[in-house]
């Protein structure tokens, strides 16, 4: 079996999107809706869809709330979330460690 | 499975940088909020043990009021600070309910212990403070 780090990427993280998005909040206990919307910088719409698609996995957890009388909603990055984010920022950083082949090299 | 060139992780690794980056400067309001209780608690711990009448009370409230309107509105909380303010808070009542009930007890109107004692109650927020900038 090959030990080639692409084998560590995770299918639901590896989305560049996806992947600010949980970057994004690796880096907070909490963010709001609003905050990764403007960070990532993508439309409500298709932050909702990314972030249904992540609570589906069970790597975000979102909460609704209020802030005076505004509701808000809070995104926050599950245990398992965190766990295949490391898993995938290490495999992703290996991979980058790999010298890049040269195709006119390869091909001689 | 997922196939991806080093360019493209690196670039991914970058993407990353500057998420995280984007989280930790909109995360700076817990240094000032928790350099502010520091602050706070060296001026007003002292203040409510030497001096008589509700202006400090009132001053005190008016400081709290002012930090959690600071507070109330920001939009990420930094990873860990939660856990950080917890603990802070915690040993911070400790040391204020248990200094200020030994000073009224034992040094009434002695300037030296209420100013130490402010320094003490004020070290688990400066700590905090200083352990959110990282």
């Amino acid at each position: 079996m090959s030990t080639h780090p692409r084998h560590q990427l995770d299918a639901v993280i590896h989305s560049p999107i996806r992947l600010s998005i949980v970057a994004c909040l690796a880096a907070a206990d909490k963010a709001e809706f609003a905050f990764v919307r403007d960070t990532v910088e993508v439309s409500d719409s298709v932050l909702s869809r990314q972030v249904t698609l992540l609570t589906e996995a069970g790597y975000v957890q979102a909460r609704k709330g209020y802030v005076g009388k505004r509701p808000r909603t809070w995104l926050s990055l599950t245990a398992a979330g965190r766990e295949a984010y490391t898993k995938h920022l290490a495999a992703l950083t290996a991979i980058a460690a790999t010298p890049a082949r040269v195709e006119g090299k390869a091909d001689v | 499975m997922t196939d991806l060139s080093p360019g493209l992780a690196a670039a991914a690794l970058a993407d990353i940088d500057q998420a995280s980056a984007a989280v930790r400067r909109h995360s700076r309001w817990a240094v000032r909020a928790l350099t502010a209780y520091a602050i706070g608690t060296l001026i007003f711990f002292p203040a409510g043990g030497l001096l008589e009448g509700p202006v400090v009370s009132v001053a005190w409230g008016l400081f709290l009021v002012s930090v959690l309107a600071h507070v109330w509105p920001r939009r990420v909380v930094g990873r860990g600070v939660r856990r950080l303010y917890v603990v802070a808070a915690v040993v911070w009542t400790v040391l204020w309910v248990g200094l200020a009930v030994l000073g009224h007890a034992a040094f009434a109107g002695k300037a030296g212990y209420w100013l130490v004692a402010g320094v003490v109650v004020a070290g688990p927020m400066a700590v905090a403070a200083w352990r959110a900038r990282s």
